[in-house]
């Protein structure tokens, strides 16, 4: 059983550069869409609280990231503890979706979870509003590819007309909430003995 | 308090101090967590650590910190007063450690509602000055500015915005000053190594210009008077090359285009401001992006854009400045600049041909200043420019090319400055663009509105410039060969030169784009045909290449002509003359070519005469065509030298006048054949000579032509006479026999009896003089010969039996080869593959792997072919039951 009240989710948005990672998180933080195209520098984040399941109450911290690999100069040390891993295309953009798999894998690389097999992934496709002839990425394809990536929950959202966001970033909550429970659990295990040792040494230096 | 020695051991460390602290808390021990979070914290303290890995511990502890303010938040109201802990944490002995602590309480303490926002805020990031080590202070600053991200005043009010965009402008001013001072700290040879930390950290500082984007919002008014003004002036006063070019670059990317179509002036004046290290054509072409993407967007958007101001006149007016400015600037970067502002011209003002207009005049201004030092660099920035090939908006724009050729005339002037060979480049890739086009028209007027990516000549001063540019194309010289007489002649004849390949397919492709509503009349066609041509004669020996697409071009005018005299018989006669006139001009071409090409033509200016004469044959213009013909014959007599070629010629003088109708009267058919014949029988070898005179048989003996209505058994008039016919196959039998070769005599022997069967099938025996005794006697002959060959061959074979046993390798061979051979009717050897894969076929005059039985199955096997002919023959036609095998 976790010990902590309330948890706090740390959520990181991932995909190529203009596919709409920033609008999808001020869709669901602040239930606002503008139409300009500002890039973003780094990582950022904004925070939620959540309710899941209407009985756990959750702060979901949504980190946006720079899809451009140059606005993102001090590394991406930022995955590390993240609880679930959102993965966004456009489905404009063939290019994006290609990518999908990449960004996972960068991801799994700099992020160090516990087991990868298992960490969750949420798979987003943005622009759902855009015109069907400039639509370029099948639904059946992106169906493939979750499954592929082992049945990861795929939801096609609109942050402009608000399509979907909400309830692909409940999915994206429990799934956080999920992990880590199971994370904070095996980490109690885990540093039982480790924290006894380094108590140990302290009374040691104390001593000294 | 001590920090790790290594980056991993400080990770444990962390997670071991954050498992303490979350266990403190949950024991309800805050200043125990308190301590623990301060001796994590004191990680932060190690000078040694690189951004990265700094940034590394930052991340760790700043989820631990958000574990504590969590907490603190909720017992609030529980007796840990945030205002008495935030004096509390005020004690802590090292100034990192007790900043992050008072950061995380002070943050805890905004979202109580009751809370003095303003005055914590103020106090917060005044204490943010005790830090002044550069890294430290960077990411403490950093964390100052994540934490209060959503904890600023509730923006409800102006003086809220006004407040809040302040602090983040200060943090940022700070903040800056740190980045730039790590450059100037430790020693000189570490440079390079600071410079490239400095770059890792850039995000800290870029961050806030990102924080401020949020504040600002929409808000024009107070981005273009409160903050860019400031910003502007940290850029430029800092006189940092790394940050001028940083920040100028995060300010594009992070605030909103339309703003910066509201602040043009300002931010261009700035980039005159910057260090003259900083690339200002980077700088340039990032703001000209993000212009070209508002249009972008609008334009999908399906929104009205701002036209407010002449974004073209603004760059225009700051590149000249530029120039003046900074003379220092190469041409590589000049260009670089100047191919942005094309493509932003192209993308806001696409028909505007007047502004690439001044564009290129500045740039060949500039060349000629530069005068002769041109690099291969250099050339290539020309040949971008030039072509624009890495414009994507290019590719979309059909016409650009086409109206820059025929508008904008500083492109030919900047054109002609250039090297040859760039020149040629730049023309390649322009003439490409159109056949492509041209290629794919149908598909693009389904796609497109048909009339813009119609390229159309509309005027005679349209195709004058078009013709202009193309100049140094049509007189280009091949510098490698250039001396006419010499070994390489005949090599040179048929080296295809693909510049004037071009020229040719450009020839076509100009006539196909008249504007037929310009140029209604044939007339006007012809005379801007002859346009074209008296621009390509300029091309001396080009002409070569070039003239035959003019000569191809006349020919489509005289159908046309043609056509439009049978349809207005009223203009019956204008029609004649016109087209007589266009065979006058043709005549005209090809003496051209005569005089200016001399032997290097001649293959094709008796094919153009031929070509000429079956087509004036067509329309029975008689005397034309008799004309055609001679040239044709006097070619052949004075300069087709080669008994290769002439034999050829002959072939194609016979299948062009086999064709012909309209000559029958005034007897010049028969003295064309004739003459045709006679020259066949006076070739040099005996095989041309027996091969031309059996194909000249066919000249008496007419075929259906049955586009022209003809059909056989239904025509009686055919000409044919076969008295003449059986004359040619005797001469023809004769020179065959007289062949010493004997395989090659029995292979033409064969070849002849296969002529005289196709006449014995075409017609009886009267008419044909070809019987069934000439046949027989014919087989008869050739099975003697064939037997004499056989024996021949059998000698061999033991020959080879004996030799056999030695190889051992070869015990399979055949005496044959796997191929088989067949003769062509030049007398090349056709090596068919092996036989069970006959798919492949070999041409060649010498065979060098051929063995001297493989020679003799050729005849063998092509009498044997011939046999089973016959043999097949007489199921359906009962006279071949006399012919006797």
């Amino acid at each position: 059983m976790s010990t902590r009240k309330k948890n706090i989710l740390k959520v990181i948005i991932l995909g190529d550069s203009g596919v709409g990672k920033t609008s999808l998180m001020h869709r669901y933080v602040n239930d606002k869409y503008s139409q300009q195209y500002k890039a973003t520098i780094g990582a950022d984040f904004l925070t939620k609280e959540v309710n899941i399941d209407s009985d756990k109450i959750a702060t979901m911290q949504v980190w946006d990231t720079a899809g451009q690999e140059r606005f993102q100069s001090l590394g991406v040390a930022f995955y590390r503890g993240a609880d679930c891993c959102v993965l966004v295309y456009d489905v404009t953009n063939t290019k994006s979706f290609q990518n999908i798999k990449s960004w996972r894998d960068e991801f799994l690389v700099h992020a160090n979870v516990s087991s990868p097999e298992t960490f969750p992934f949420v798979l987003l496709g943005n622009k759902i509003d855009a015109d069907d002839s400039k639509k370029v990425v099948s639904n059946k394809a992106a169906q493939d590819l979750a499954a592929s990536l082992g049945n990861i929950p795929l939801f096609f959202t609109s942050a402009k007309t608000a399509i979907n966001v909400d309830t692909a970033f409940q999915e994206i909550a429990r799934s956080a909430l999920q992990q880590n429970q199971n994370d904070a659990d095996a980490f109690e295990d885990d540093f039982n003995d480790a924290i006894n040792i380094q108590l140990d040494n302290d009374t040691n230096s104390c001593s000294c | 308090m001590s920090y790790s020695e290594s980056v991993e051991q400080a990770i444990s460390n962390i997670k071991q101090q954050t498992v303490l602290m979350q266990r403190s808390l949950n024991n309800r021990k805050l200043m125990d967590a308190l301590k623990f979070t301060s001796t994590m914290l004191t990680e932060l303290r190690n000078p040694r650590l690189l951004p990265k890995q700094y940034y590394e511990l930052y991340i760790q502890i700043f989820d631990s910190l958000t574990i504590l303010s969590a907490y603190l938040v909720e017992n609030h109201s529980n007796g840990h007063h945030l205002a008495d802990l935030y004096e509390l944490v005020q004690y802590a002995g090292n100034v990192v450690p007790r900043l992050y602590l008072m950061i995380t309480v002070g943050t805890s303490y905004l979202k109580i509602p009751e809370s003095p926002r303003e005055e914590i805020l103020k106090d917060m990031i005044e204490m943010c000055r005790g830090v002044q080590n550069p890294i430290r202070g960077l990411f403490l600053r950093y964390y100052l500015s994540q934490r209060t991200k959503q904890l600023l005043l509730p923006e409800d009010d102006k003086d809220s915005i006004e407040f809040n965009s302040q602090f983040i402008i200060t943090n940022f001013i700070e903040m800056n000053k740190l980045w730039v001072r790590l450059q100037h700290q430790g020693p000189l040879r570490e440079r390079d190594q600071r410079t490239k930390e400095r770059k890792e950290l850039q995000i800290l500082v870029g961050s806030q210009l990102v924080r401020l984007s949020q504040v600002v919002d929409d808000n024009l008014k107070l981005y273009k008077i409160e903050i860019l003004p400031i910003l502007l002036e940290q850029i430029v006063q800092c006189r940092d090359v790394v940050c001028q070019e940083y920040l100028y670059d995060v300010i594009c990317q992070v605030f909103p285009d339309e703003f910066h179509l509201k602040t043009l002036d300002s931010l261009l004046d700035t980039s005159l401001q910057l260090s003259t290290e900083v690339s200002v054509t980077k700088i340039i072409l990032t703001l000209i992006t993000r212009l070209n993407g508002y249009i972008e967007r609008v334009q999908q958007e399906n929104e009205n854009r701002d036209e407010s101001n002449n974004i073209f006149q603004r760059f225009w007016k700051h590149l000249l400045k530029l120039n003046e400015e900074r003379p220092d600037l190469s041409i590589q970067e000049l260009s670089g600049i100047i191919l942005g502002i094309m493509n932003l011209s192209l993308t806001w003002y696409p028909d505007n041909i007047e502004n690439l207009n001044r564009l290129f005049s500045l740039v060949a201004q500039k060349c000629k200043d530069f005068g002769e030092e041109k690099t291969s660099e250099s050339e290539s920035f020309m040949v971008d420019l030039l072509t624009a090939q890495k414009l994507e908006v290019v590719k979309d724009f059909p016409i650009y090319y086409f109206n820059l050729i025929t508008q904008c005339e500083s492109f030919r002037t900047l054109l002609t400055l250039q090297s040859s060979s760039s020149q040629m480049e730049v023309l390649t890739k322009i003439i490409d663009s159109f056949l492509g086009r041209l290629m794919g028209t149908k598909q693009q007027t389904r796609n497109k509105d048909g009339d813009k990516s119609q390229l159309l000549i509309t005027s005679k001063t349209q195709l004058e410039r078009f013709l202009a540019v193309l100049e140094p194309m049509i007189t280009h010289k091949d510098t490698k060969k250039e001396n006419d007489e010499g070994n390489d002649t005949i090599s040179r004849e048929f080296t295809l030169s693909i510049y004037q390949e071009k020229l040719t397919k450009i020839c076509h492709f100009l006539m196909l784009s008249l504007d037929k509503s310009t140029f209604k009349t044939i007339e006007s066609e012809i005379e801007l045909l002859l346009m074209i041509k008296n621009v390509f004669h300029k091309g001396g020996k080009n002409i070569k290449f070039t003239y035959p697409a003019i000569i191809t071009n006349f020919w489509r005018m005289i159908r046309k002509c043609n056509i439009y005299k049978k349809r207005i018989p009223k203009k019956q006669i204008y029609y004649d003359n016109l087209i007589k006139q266009n065979f006058k001009y043709i005549s005209r071409c090809i003496n051209d070519m005569f005089n200016n090409c001399g032997k290097n033509s001649v293959d094709t200016i008796y094919k153009l005469n031929l070509q000429n004469a079956a087509l004036a044959d067509q329309l029975s213009l008689v005397d034309i065509s008799y004309d055609f013909f001679s040239e044709a014959f006097s070619v052949f007599e004075e300069s087709l030298s080669d008994s290769k070629t002439q034999f050829q010629a002959l072939i194609y003088m016979a299948q062009t006048l086999q064709k012909t109708r309209s000559l029958y009267k005034e007897n010049y058919y028969n003295s064309l054949i004739v003459r045709t014949t006679l020259h066949g029988s006076k070739l040099l070898k005996k095989q041309d000579q027996c091969r031309a005179v059996y194909i000249c048989s066919h000249l008496w003996w007419a075929t259906e032509i049955s586009s022209v209505g003809e059909e056989e058994g239904e025509t009686t008039d055919f000409f044919r006479e076969g008295k003449r016919v059986l004359e040619c196959l005797q001469r023809s039998l004769r020179a065959a026999d007289s062949r010493m070769d004997n395989v090659e005599s029995c292979e033409l022997m064969v070849e002849i009896l296969n002529v005289c069967l196709y006449y014995f099938v075409h017609g009886d025996e009267q008419t044909t003089h070809v019987g069934v005794s000439y046949i027989n006697g014919l087989i008869e002959l050739i099975k003697n010969n064939l037997k004499s060959l056989r024996l021949e061959e059998e000698q061999r074979l033991s020959e080879i039996d004996t030799t056999k046993i030695d190889s051992d390798n070869e015990t399979n061979t055949s005496p044959y080869n796997k191929y088989n051979y067949v003769m062509g009717l030049d007398g090349t050897y056709i090596k068919l593959g092996n036989v069970n894969n006959s798919s492949s076929a070999n041409i060649d005059f010498k065979v060098k792997d051929m063995k001297i039985n493989d020679m003799i199955q050729i005849p063998i096997k092509h009498f044997d072919r011939t046999c089973e002919y016959i043999l097949n023959q007489r199921d359906i036609d009962n006279r071949f039951k006399t012919v006797v095998i």
